[in-house]
């Protein structure tokens, strides 16, 4: 009987750990999203469609630059994306016009944006389907130089 | 029964070694526990500082410690000779492109509103405009990259020579494999003129690591430097283990060094895009890696700063903070021998650290503010 259930344990222990060794990258994101979108923004409804980060760190003269010509063509913003985020740390460092950039902008006064683990750096661009992350984009040196409309439509 | 008995008092001696064990590694390397580095005094600079530098200057025969401050709502440079306290502040008024430290008296300032090379005395007057000479051969698109690392400044029969990395501001090639391999062939190290009129380059010297121009090191390109009391440069490489020394006209010489606490080579996993900048930072949280070196001219020896890799992402989703991962000081001596490395308490920040007469002043994190920096004096003997 002690043999049984010493076995059943580890078949337990040894298919629970299957289960967790299958989360893939993006389904790991995806619940970090998640949990982080109910424990910051608990009313924001995530629906499908594309969400545009502002963050700390990657190519900061691009990040500049490229905010600079979204902000002069937020009618692209408006319709592309479904919200733009950032944190109240990155508005001291940027121009407070960065709040203009969609309708819908999400502004984490808590910080803890700019250390989640979404794989995202810069300017970055979340592809939610079906409430699950299907694709990540981080705004690097060479899309820059490629034009920040290029960057847009690159694919995930 | 009796067999119980006897094994009993092993178990109790084995459990209490166990207890032990458990309790070394719980102490998380928050206290001075090796006593290689005693505490024996606090100094606290009355502003939160950025940009730190501790190097040997020949003009003054000693080390010289400036970092930046905000002061009255203004920026400030600070320049401290042999101390962290001012000896002297110069006020800046604009945006930086770069400058350059030149003594106690005067800096070298690039405003972004303009091209020109000011000199600024300690009253914070401009008093001069360099011509601006820097060129090499037919180009002069190429800039002082001042907010990288600190860079040496040595003074020489009136003449102040400045020991950098001079490059042309060309963003998109870093990841392209033949400029690479050209550009990392040039040597590293350029030494511009500083006379009383004009700034100029004048020659340079040193070499990159032959890593830096394969494939495999795509997204290797960080370096630090200080200098020593014969004009020698002590370069590290943020990947690599060797450090070089590199003096004018002379071959560049390798040494060998390893941290104790790096267990295999630097990593990156061929499956990750390394252009990607959020792999970049995972790849350099989760290796080893060698950041600033100090030449302590008061004990004649170098430092190397180590970072230990720490897992870059944590189970709640959050991102391990680079800055506060585990850290260490590679000490070698001056015939450039690996003598010792000390792992340092990680309530000490490693980013801001001065070399001064009675040890090495870190900042703490847990005793600083915004409003004021402290730093910790740590004893450090002079190795053989």
């Amino acid at each position: 009987m002690k043999k049984r259930i010493i076995l059943i344990i580890i078949l337990f222990i040894a298919v629970g750990s299957q289960i967790s060794a299958q989360e893939t990258v993006l389904e790991k994101r995806t619940r970090f999203f998640n949990n982080y979108m109910k424990e910051i923004f608990p009313d924001f409804q995530i629906t499908d469609g594309e969400y545009f980060f502002i963050l700390p760190g990657g190519c900061v003269p691009c990040t500049k630059a490229a905010l600079r010509f979204l902000l002069g063509n937020t009618h692209e913003m408006t319709n592309r994306f479904q919200a733009v985020l950032f944190s109240q740390k990155t508005l001291k460092h940027l121009s407070d016009t960065i709040k203009t950039l969609h309708p819908t902008t999400l502004i984490d006064t808590t910080n803890k944006l700019d250390r989640m683990a979404f794989g995202m750096y810069g300017i970055g661009i979340l592809k939610i389907k079906n409430q699950k992350i299907i694709g990540i984009k981080n705004l690097t040196i060479n899309d820059y130089e490629q034009g920040i409309i290029y960057f847009l439509n690159k694919e995930y | 029964m009796n067999k119980m008995k006897i094994i009993s008092p092993f178990l109790f001696l084995f459990l209490l070694f166990l207890s032990q064990c458990f309790y070394c590694f719980s102490q998380d390397n928050d206290s001075f526990a090796d006593q290689k580095i005693i505490p024996i005094d606090t100094l606290t600079i009355p502003h939160e500082i950025t940009m730190p530098a501790s190097l040997y200057s020949s003009e003054y025969n000693t080390q010289i410690n400036y970092y930046f401050i905000e002061e009255n709502d203004s920026i400030k440079f600070v320049y401290c000779v042999d101390s962290i306290m001012p000896t002297s502040k110069f006020y800046i008024k604009e945006p930086l492109n770069s400058y350059l430290a030149i003594n106690k008296e005067k800096i070298i300032v690039r405003y972004y509103s303009s091209k020109d090379y000011l000199v600024m005395n300690n009253q914070s007057m401009i008093i001069d405009t360099l011509n601006n000479n820097l060129k090499i051969g037919d180009n002069s698109n190429i800039i002082i990259s001042s907010f990288y690392y600190q860079f040496p400044i040595q003074c020489k029969n009136g003449e102040y020579l400045v020991y950098t990395e001079l490059f042309e501001p060309k963003k998109d090639v870093i990841f392209n494999l033949d400029y690479r391999k050209k550009y990392y062939s040039l040597p590293p190290i350029s030494e511009i003129k500083i006379t009383a009129d004009d700034i100029s380059f004048s020659k340079s010297f040193g070499e990159y690591p032959e890593k830096y121009r394969s494939e495999k090191g795509m997204y290797m390109s960080m370096f630090f430097t200080s200098i020593n009391k014969n004009n020698e440069v002590f370069i590290s490489f943020y990947e690599i283990d060797s450090f070089y020394v590199a003096k004018s006209e002379k071959p560049t010489l390798k040494f060998p060094f390893k941290s104790k606490f790096k267990t295999s080579p630097f990593h990156f996993p061929d499956s990750i895009d390394i252009r990607d900048p959020y792999n970049q930072s995972l790849i350099a949280s989760e290796n080893i890696g060698y950041t600033y070196n100090f030449f302590d001219s008061y004990r004649e020896q170098y430092y190397i700063v180590v970072n230990h890799p720490q897992k870059y992402e944590n189970e709640d989703g959050t991102l391990s903070d680079l800055s506060r991962c585990p850290w260490s000081i590679i000490v070698i001596n001056k015939d450039f021998k690996q003598v010792d490395e000390i792992e340092m308490p990680k309530h000490l920040d490693k980013h801001k650290i001065f070399i001064i007469p009675e040890g090495i002043a870190v900042s703490d994190y847990s005793l600083s503010s915004e409003e004021e920096t402290v730093f910790v004096v740590l004893k450090i003997k002079q190795y053989e």
